[in-house]
């Protein structure tokens, strides 16, 4: 073969490739918007119901916590507002702005309920900051999303203008939304009650020092909702009381960003009613279905308070 | 700078440059240039252990000349310094890999990667020379270009010196036809480290990781996954090594030939890591053999199981690593056994060459393998005791993490693979990226990439051969 057919080959290689990533978005779209319709409690459309259909009243937004600690019912008939929970496991700070962002730019819920674990500012980076936020590679790169994405190293931006690499993965859990049935309770998805592992203090030591940038996006997006009139109350959730984080650092950051802008923030990390009941929990990090009832009353009362 | 990232895409792009335009008429610029940027990768990975390379070496081809020189001259000194360069490279694959284990507690100066490969090269070359296979090498920098070759240091294959080093003394102009052959191959690697290797691991790492909280059905199904996840991991890094070394020009050794098609595990090993292995088999098994030859069947098995405990350590001082030694040296010993009475039955019932006779011998030699590569996990003895006592616990329902993607992109990429390999082992006339037909060659290895980027677990892990 001459150098010139070689690379004629090597061209229409690419083009081919280049085909079939055009064809890849308007596809994974349809199969996207299909799941999403046919079973929006579907757990895997979560990120994707957010963006595109919640409506409610009353927004809660996080990582695991979040999830399996706010039970949308039974804070839809003590509020009269209609709830939906977003809260995706795994979803970290970066993510959860990036979804905030997107949600807001649709429409304005009256409240946000925003679970913040107690180390969201963590200056410790690494994939596991990032990785939930390709679930909204397929919808429009915005200036904000850009920047978060660029704290991942340039050949992320790079990567993005292939519709493949943004609908990387993907395929499983659209099928899966598609062909399984409901599989949350408006976005809560309860744990049973057996302990999943022994909680390990050792694993659990993450930096007390404030990533910067962490602070200012979510003091950004804070005043964002301020302006769009919609109501934010941060909270955390408990945590067993043995598990060795004394994320001291982190809860003054959040209380201090909390008071500057006026906004309620209830840390429930350490209270006793939860962290020294090891029956309420499924792992260190983790209430029960039995924990998360418990905690959902608590933050109805706490609610009740500020609203 | 793994073979899968983009900085060693940047990387390489950098060394091909040069090579391919203003070096392609000189073979010694190539080879300089091929040494500095060779160093340069290793450097890059650890440059703490580059001293070292550099050092042994000086001093493996200084002793490649005098063993030549000594051989010459018939003086018997030649022996001596082969067995001083065995004593040496030995000591120092020792030293910096199994100090630990000799002398509880203590540590070597530095972790230094790649070892088992570069000091097997050197070893291979000092008893190459001796034994008159092949001349020593007189230019230093081809030696060292051969010992540090940055595609196959850190993880092999394990080239041999008469192979390789006289593919560096002639001149490598732009073949694009092996080229366009390696980048097939780093797609193919691509494919098997990304698409099968990755987007599996989480299960046997979940597994196996909380041994205790599983039950039977699910430690099986983490061992047939794990199985799988090593071949395509190692494999899919030697695809890309060889891909890449065939780009630079040259033809490094094969490591794998589709080992689950394997019917005993004496062929699995003639399949699996066939660098190491034939390594090992001709200068560890083929001289044992030999010296035990008057001890009949038992020398036999006892060079067998020599041979394969040491690959089985060559891995590293863990009791897994020797367990699974042990655990493939039995089967090798029965096999060795019952090879007559195996063949005069075949004979009997014409069984040769029939599937129903092939395939559950294939399935018994995957379940061997897959419990040996379970053992190769352990890291202890008290792992291994763990993974036992909770199958005695009995089947239950399985466990379902990380199954949605494994179940969906990778089992599409696993049957991908099945398909590839039983066409490969049956010798079907199918083909895709080496089809005749131009436009589907290219049409096959771009839509291989485009499922890559797709489907491929894209987060970044290390090659599991990288430790070793």
């Amino acid at each position: 073969m001459k150098a010139s057919q070689f690379f004629i080959r090597a061209l229409i290689v690419l083009a081919i490739a280049a085909v079939v990533d055009i064809i890849c978005k308007p596809a994974m779209d349809s199969l996207r918007s299909a799941s999403l319709r046919s079973n929006p409690d579907n757990y895997e459309m979560t990120s994707y119901y957010g963006v595109e259909m919640a409506t409610e009243d009353m927004l809660i937004l996080g990582a695991s916590p979040a999830t399996h600690h706010y039970i949308p019912a039974m804070l839809s008939d003590s509020l009269g507002l209609t709830v939906r929970n977003l809260g995706k496991d795994g979803a970290f700070l970066y993510c959860q702005i990036c979804q905030a962002r997107l949600i807001l730019e649709r429409y304005t819920p009256k409240y946000l309920i925003w679970d913040l674990n107690d180390d969201c500012l963590s200056h410790n980076l690494d994939w596991g900051d990032f990785i939930e936020i390709a679930d909204y590679f397929p919808y429009r790169i915005n200036d904000f999303s850009t920047a978060i994405i660029k704290e991942m190293g340039p050949v992320q931006l790079f990567s993005l203008h292939s519709n493949l690499y943004r609908y990387n993965s993907k395929l499983p859990e659209y099928l899966f939304a598609f062909v399984s049935g409901r599989n949350s309770q408006s976005g809560y998805v309860p744990l049973p009650a057996e302990q999943s592992f022994i909680p390990e203090i050792t694993s659990m030591k993450v930096s007390e020092n404030i990533h910067p940038l962490k602070a200012r996006l979510l003091e950004e997006i804070l005043l964002l909702c301020q302006e769009k009139g919609c109501h934010v109350i941060l909270a955390t959730s408990p945590r067993l009381a043995d598990d060795g984080v004394q994320q001291t650092k982190q809860y003054e950051a959040l209380e201090e960003i909390a008071q500057r802008l006026s906004i309620p923030y209830f840390n429930h990390h350490t209270d006793p009613r939860f962290s020294n009941e090891l029956s309420l929990f499924r792992d260190t990090d983790h209430l029960n279905e039995r924990g998360a009832e418990l905690y959902t009353s608590c933050f109805i009362e706490d609610l009740h308070s500020c609203l | 700078m793994v073979v899968n990232s983009y900085q060693f895409w940047i990387f390489f792009a950098a060394v091909l440059l040069p090579y391919y335009t203003v070096l392609r008429r000189n073979s010694k610029g190539q080879n300089i240039w091929l040494l500095v940027t060779s160093y340069f990768f290793y450097g890059y990975a650890n440059w703490k252990s580059l001293p070292l390379l550099i050092a042994v070496t000086i001093i493996f081809y200084l002793l490649g000349i005098g063993i030549e020189k000594q051989n010459e001259r018939n003086t018997g000194k030649a022996r001596l310094l082969m067995i001083s360069g065995l004593v040496l490279g030995i000591g120092v694959l020792f030293y910096f890999k199994y100090l630990g284990v000799l002398i509880p507690g203590a540590t070597p100066l530095l972790n230094v990667i790649g070892i088992s490969f570069f000091t097997f090269k050197l070893l291979g070359y000092v008893v190459d020379t001796y034994l008159g296979k092949m001349s020593a090498v007189r230019n230093i920098i081809d030696f060292g270009a051969y010992v540090a070759f940055f595609p196959t240091i850190l993880s092999g294959p394990i080239d041999r010196p008469g192979e390789f080093i006289p593919q560096l003394e002639r001149n490598r102009n732009a073949d694009w036809d092996g080229i366009a052959e390696g980048f097939r191959r780093v797609v193919w690697g691509l494919f098997l480290k990304l698409c099968i290797a990755d987007r599996i691991k989480a299960y046997p790492d979940a597994v196996f990781g909380n041994v205790g909280y599983h039950n039977t059905t699910s430690i099986i199904l983490a061992a047939i996954l794990y199985a799988i996840e090593m071949y395509a991991d190692f494999a899919g890094y030697s695809e890309m090594a060889i891909g890449v070394g065939r780009i630079m020009g040259f033809k490094v050794r094969e490591n794998f030939l589709r080992p689950f098609f394997a019917q005993n595990v004496s062929e699995y090993w003639r399949r699996w890591h066939m660098s190491l292995t034939s390594w090992i088999t001709d200068y560890v098994y083929m001289p044992l053999n030999v010296a035990f030859r008057g001890w009949g069947k038992w020398g036999l098995y006892l060079a067998t199981s020599i041979n394969v405990i040491l690959i089985g350590i060559w891995h590293g001082a863990q009791w897994g690593y020797l367990l699974f030694g042990i655990w493939h040296s039995l089967f090798l010993i029965l096999a060795a056994a019952l090879e007559k009475n195996r063949k005069t039955f075949e004979k009997k019932h014409k069984l040769k060459g029939k599937w129903y006779y092939k395939t559950p011998r294939r399935v018994v030699t995957f379940i061997i393998v897959a419990c040996g590569l379970v053992i190769f996990r352990t890291e202890s003895l008290s792992d291994l005791t763990a993974i036992v006592s909770q199958c005695g616990k009995g089947f239950g329902p399985i466990f379902t993490n990380g199954l949605l993607e494994i179940g969906t992109l990778g089992l599409f990429s696993i049957l991908l693979l099945f398909f590839k390999e039983m066409k490969d082992e049956n010798g079907w006339s199918i083909h895709f990226l080496h089809s005749q037909k131009t436009w589907l060659r290219l049409a096959s290895m771009a839509i291989l990439f485009a499922y890559v980027i797709f489907a491929g677990e894209l987060k970044g892990s290390s090659f599991i051969y990288f430790q070793f």
